[in-house]
This record gives C-alpha cells, sequence and structure tokens, in this order.
C-alpha cells in the first residue's frame, strides 16, 4: 500500500522499530545486577557489592562474565564466594587488574530472582562517579544441549563523595573451617597421558575457599614443610600410589580443613622404615666400633705407655 | 669387665629400640566426620502450623525474615517447610564474640516419595552426602549431620529398579548453627526413557518410567513444529507406561519429558528425553545407558572426576572428541553446562 501521509512514512516505521524493541527487551532474558547496601559512599569507605542473577523464570547451570569497574575511583579489597550458588567454579572468581573474571556451574540448575555469585569488596579512593559493570557474560540453561539464556545487565552507578554518613562494611570475621571433603584418585588417558591423579573440591560458607594444598608421605604422618599448593586435576608424584595424600583446604581467611587417603598400595616394612633401620645399623655399628677400641685398642695404647 | 660390657652392650640396645620407637611412633590423623543416614518420622508439612523440625510452614515464617537469619534484605519464603533463602539479598556472616571459636554442627532430614524401592541419593554442593532406599510406598528418608550453619545447595534425585535415573530437584537451605532442619513433601520426578531412539512413523513408540504408586503422569512432547501432552497414571508398583503412536506425528526429532501428580501436588520435571520419527525403526539398548554423557571414565556416574577430567582440557587445543560434549573442536562454558545437566554426583 502506497503511504502518501509522509508523516506516517515516519510514524510507521518509527513505531514498528518501537514496538520490535520493546518486545526484544521484555523477552525473558536472566538479568545480572548489583546489590549495594547505598548508592554513595564517603573516601576512604570500604564497602560491599553484590553479583546477583535472576534467571527470569529459566533454569540456568552455568555463568560466566567478567566485572569491570574504575580502579582510579574504586580501590579493589577482596572477593567473597562463600555462600555462592556456584558448585564448581570453572575459573574461581580472581582479581585481572582492572576486572573479576569468573566462571562457574550449578548441577541441578537454578532457577529464582536473587541467585548470589559473589561479593567484592572495594574502598573509595577518591570523589566521582564510579560505574560497576559486567562484559563477556554468558549465562547456560539446564538443558541437554548448554543452549545460551540471553543476559541484560544492570550497572551500578555509586557516588563517591568527601563524607557520607552511610554506615562503612566491615567484612565479618571467619572462623569456621572448610567443609569436609573426600578426595578421590582417579586414571583416564586423556588426562595426564595416563597417569593416576587426584581430584578434589569442597566448600566454605564463610570467605570462600582460597586454595588448596597437597602433600604424599610414605608415613602416616603430615611434615608441614611438605605442603605443596595445588589445583584439581594434580598429578600425582607417587604413581606407585604408595604415599598417605594429604589434601588441605584453605579459605580466605586462613582457617583450614585437612583430608586424608590412605595409601592405595600399603608401602612394604623396608619402604616405610628405611630410614630407622639404616640409622640403627648405624648406632649397633658405633658401638660395635667403641667396643673394640675400648676392649683392644686402648690395652695396647696402655700397655706401650 | 663382663658386667661393663654387658651393660655397654644393654645401654646400646635400649638407645637403639628407643630410635626405632620414636621413629615409628606414627600420630595417624583421622579422616573427618562422616555424614549419617538415619530414619525420621514424616512430620505434616503443609497444615500451616510449625511442628517439631520445621522451620516454617506454608506462609507462617515463624516471624523469621532475610534480616533475622543475617541477610541485608529481600523476602524469605518457606519451601517444604525449610527456609528458602533464594529471595534474600547479600548474605553476611555474624561476627564473633572473641574468644575460643567451636561451631555448632547442624542436622538437615530430607524426606518424600520417590518410586519404590528406588535408590535415592541427596547431594551436597553437588557431592553425594548421603543415599538410601525408598520404601515400597515410594517414601524415603535421609538425614545428613555435622553441617556448620550457612547456605548449602542440596540436590535429591532417585534411580529406579530399572537403571533409569531421575531429574535432579534442588533446593537452597538456609541452615541454623545447631538447629535441625526438615525438608518435607519433597516428590521427586518420574523417570522417564523411550523404547526406540527412532520410530517409524506409524509405529507405535514407548514412553515410560516410574514414580509413586497411583500417581497421575502428564507427559509433554514437543517438537519445532508441534507441541502437546499426554495422560496416564502409575501402578500400584509405581510403574507407568504411554503407548505413543506416530502416525500422526511429523518426520522430525521430538523431546518428551514428564511429571507427576499426587493429590494434585505436583513432582519437577523428569529429564528430558529424544526421539526421532523416520523412515526406519531402531531401539534403544537395554539399560544401564552408561557411559552416561559427561561420564568420561565410564563408572556411570558424572561427578567431579569428569568434571576434573574437562577442567584438565579447559582452553588446551585439540581436546580429544569423547570430551568435547558440544562438539566444536574447544572445551567451554557449553561443554561444563551439558555435563551439569547430566550431573549425578
Amino acid at each position: 500500500m502506497k503511504i502518501r501521509n509522509y508523516k506516517l512514512k515516519i510514524v510507521i516505521p518509527a513505531f514498528v522499530i518501537f514496538f520490535l524493541l520493546s518486545v526484544v527487551s521484555s523477552s525473558d532474558a536472566a538479568e545480572l545486577f548489583f546489590d549495594a547496601k547505598a548508592q554513595e559512599v564517603g573516601i576512604g569507605q570500604q564497602f560491599q557489592v553484590d553479583l546477583m542473577l535472576d534467571t527470569e523464570g529459566e533454569s540456568i547451570n552455568a555463568i560466566e562474565g567478567e566485572i569491570v569497574f574504575p580502579t582510579s575511583t574504586l580501590e579493589f579489597q577482596e572477593i567473597r564466594d562463600g555462600a555462592s550458588f556456584i558448585s564448581f567454579w570453572v575459573k574461581r572468581p580472581f582479581f585481572n587488574g582492572n576486572s573479576v573474571i569468573f566462571s562457574g556451574i550449578l548441577p541441578g540448575g537454578h532457577e529464582g530472582t536473587q541467585g548470589y555469585l559473589f561479593s567484592l569488596v572495594f574502598r573509595a579512593r577518591e570523589v566521582g562517579e564510579a560505574t560497576i559493570d559486567a562484559e563477556n557474560m554468558r549465562v547456560l540453561r539446564n538443558d541437554p544441549t548448554g543452549s545460551p539464556a540471553s543476559v541484560r545487565i544492570s550497572s551500578l552507578k555509586l557516588q563517591i563523595k568527601e563524607q557520607s554518613s552511610v554506615q562503612e562494611f566491615i567484612i565479618p570475621e571467619d572462623r569456621e573451617s572448610p567443609e569436609f571433603f573426600t578426595p578421590q584418585i582417579a586414571k583416564d588417558p586423556n588426562v595426564f597421558d595416563g597417569k593416576w591423579f587426584l581430584v578434589f573440591a569442597t566448600q566454605d560458607k564463610g570467605s570462600g575457599i582460597d586454595h588448596y594444598e597437597v602433600q604424599e608421605n610414605k608415613k602416616q604422618k603430615i611434615e608441614n614443610r611438605n605442603w605443596e599448593i595445588a589445583d584439581s586435576p594434580y598429578l600425582l608424584k607417587d604413581q606407585e600410589l604408595k604415599s598417605y595424600i594429604y589434601v588441605k583446604a584453605i579459605d580466605k581467611k586462613g582457617n583450614e580443613r585437612i583430608a586424608m587417603l590412605p595409601a592405595g598400595n600399603q608401602p612394604s616394612f623396608k619402604d616405610r622404615y628405611l630410614l630407622q633401620i639404616i640409622f640403627g645399623i648405624i648406632i649397633i655399628a658405633g658401638v660395635a666400633v667403641v667396643f673394640l677400641l675400648w676392649r683392644i685398642v686402648w690395652p695396647r695404647l696402655s700397655l706401650k705407655k | 669387665m663382663k658386667i661393663c660390657h654387658l651393660t655397654l652392650f644393654i645401654i646400646a640396645a635400649v638407645f637403639f629400640l628407643a630410635v626405632i620407637y620414636l621413629a615409628l611412633d606414627e600420630h595417624p590423623f583421622s579422616v573427618n566426620a562422616q555424614v549419617n543416614i538415619t530414619a525420621v518420622v514424616i512430620s505434616n508439612c503443609g497444615n500451616g502450623v510449625i511442628d517439631s523440625g520445621e522451620q516454617c510452614d506454608g506462609s507462617n515464617l515463624n516471624s523469621q525474615t532475610c534480616e533475622g537469619l543475617g541477610f541485608t534484605g529481600g523476602t524469605l519464603s518457606c519451601s517444604y517447610c525449610a527456609f528458602d533463602t533464594s529471595g534474600c539479598t547479600g548474605p553476611t556472616r555474624p561476627s564473633s564474640s572473641g574468644g575460643g571459636y567451636i561451631p555448632q554442627l547442624s542436622t538437615v532430614i530430607f524426606e518424600g516419595k520417590a518410586s519404590p524401592k528406588s535408590t535415592v541419593t541427596l547431594l551436597k554442593d553437588a557431592q553425594i552426602a548421603g543415599t538410601t532406599i525408598a520404601g515400597e510406598d515410594a517414601n524415603f528418608q535421609i538425614t545428613i549431620s555435622g553441617l556448620s550453619g550457612g547456605s548449602y545447595i542440596f540436590s535429591v534425585y532417585s534411580e529406579d529398579t530399572e537403571y533409569k535415573k531421575s531429574s535432579l530437584l534442588t533446593f537452597y537451605i538456609y541452615v541454623t548453627s545447631g538447629a535441625t532442619t526438615k525438608v518435607s513433601g519433597v516428590f521427586i520426578a518420574p523417570t522417564i526413557a523411550v523404547d526406540k531412539s527412532e520410530a517409524e512413523k506409524g509405529q507405535d513408540l514407548l514412553l515410560f518410567g516410574s514414580t509413586a504408586p497411583k500417581a497421575d503422569i502428564q507427559i509433554f512432547i514437543k517438537s519445532k513444529e508441534k507441541e502437546f501432552s499426554v495422560d496416564t497414571i502409575a501402578d500400584n508398583e509405581g510403574k507407568y507406561k504411554y503407548s505413543l503412536n506416530t502416525g500422526t506425528l511429523d518426520f522430525e526429532q521430538y523431546q518428551a519429558t514428564a511429571i507427576a501428580f499426587i493429590n494434585n501436588l505436583p513432582s519437577n520435571l523428569s529429564k528430558i528425553i529424544y526421539f526421532i520419527v523416520g523412515k526406519k525403526t531402531v531401539f534403544k539398548g537395554p539399560l544401564p545407558e552408561c557411559p552416561l554423557i559427561g561420564d568420561f571414565n565410564n563408572d556411570c556416574l558424572v561427578n567431579l572426576i569428569d568434571f576434573s577430567i574437562l577442567i584438565y582440557w579447559f582452553d588446551r587445543p585439540n581436546p580429544p572428541a569423547e570430551i568435547d560434549l558440544s562438539p566444536d573442536g574447544r572445551i567451554d562454558l557449553v561443554d561444563f553446562s551439558i555435563m551439569a545437566y547430566y550431573w549425578t554426583g
């Protein structure tokens, strides 16, 4: 139909575009948003910002992205992920200089309006406006194909003033150890060229897991100097599985939980007590030498005198 | 003289034995406490009254709020007679008053229905925390103890007597330190399977599975072009089946999922299964269908070991084809998402 009215030539396409945009923007899309106690802080004040997800009726089971913020106005302090709904981190949230990168999954999926991912703690540096935003976000549905869910981001704008009446955020104390856990040993032709490896994971309901350490010991004993920082999967040094394996989970406040796996193949008596046997032989040999010196050599020396 | 020789020898022997003893004095490190599985009386969840072991019941939250549980705000709700904190914002932990700190341990009890004699598995933060066998009446109870206070993600699923696994039913629960939390009225999704991966158009295709006895079943069938549902009822042993005539269906791939109802109360949705209406018939193999998708080490489980195998190849070039679940030639979040869907713990 030919449009004769010139005004309609503008109005109708504009209306169509507006309608399409409104349909697109109101369609089901997960929303990533930031929750802060206040929209303004004072210089030098510490504050916490929570990263939240509203799945808008979808069940999702994987999420990744990057949280960006101006380091000129915000001084990054720490990440708190202890109560996250993420069960396993593919990339545990880490500070990358001017952003925080993360990636994780939640088996079983999550559907809800207030899915908590983690918190960032900042200190305000200078007066001005600071925007905390997210980039490269991916949210995947809890379905057999990992199909993507659309996600919209609601950034957070904060005002930093000379002074603020808002109470400063004090990082809560965490005195509880990470959760109990049981490491497992496995072997797979596609990992570490088919060698034995160790897998482990646990949660910390307070400040979150900071890192893990592992040691292998032929004796059922922890040697404090033998701990090594480790990630799962961890290639075992003792491929004969004769060692006791200890895994220590440490949270961000230094609380620890140690789990032990007994030696898969019990070490032989010789393997376990070799040092003691050698030491014992040296002692006996030493005693024998002293005895001989005293019985044979000393009398001869005395006679010569 | 002889006495001196003897004394010297005894001293040396005692010294040697002392060294041996000290070296052998191992200090075994006790493995952490294990979780317990016990039976508990089923409560009357849903009557609006907070019975023993219940945190809440329906809209009755016992005057508790998000702020009262240590969050900064939001809306507290009640799910299966336990606090649902998914609507609360910014969890914070109360600071300690100082001095020696002894954490108060908590207990969580899950009870509900699966299919008769199925194995019910409870996951805590996606790892197996306990299992039990449902009774002939399909009722089950699982208790997990030794928990510290805080937010947990629990999931339950069942494996029926024909090795079919249900989907995961997930709960976000705030566990109060030193208290017992009861999650009642859990109704695990029905299991679902199909006898053919491809049915020649016109042939019947059998959809079947297990749930609670006498439950009403609604099966949703969907393709790109079509969407419809069919109804059936489980028998006294909880088994259900539906013979789908493919004569009226188009040549394409379909997906099916089921939901069960008892007294109009629904279970969660079952797993999604696929079948094709085509020009030939292909029967599915016997159950269990191991390895499962994501079950890289072929132990009929999709768990932390498989996750670790995938992590090993994350961002590495040329991953093995059997690990590339997408498959797109790389291991990325999509592969992890697919694994998370088929997770068993």
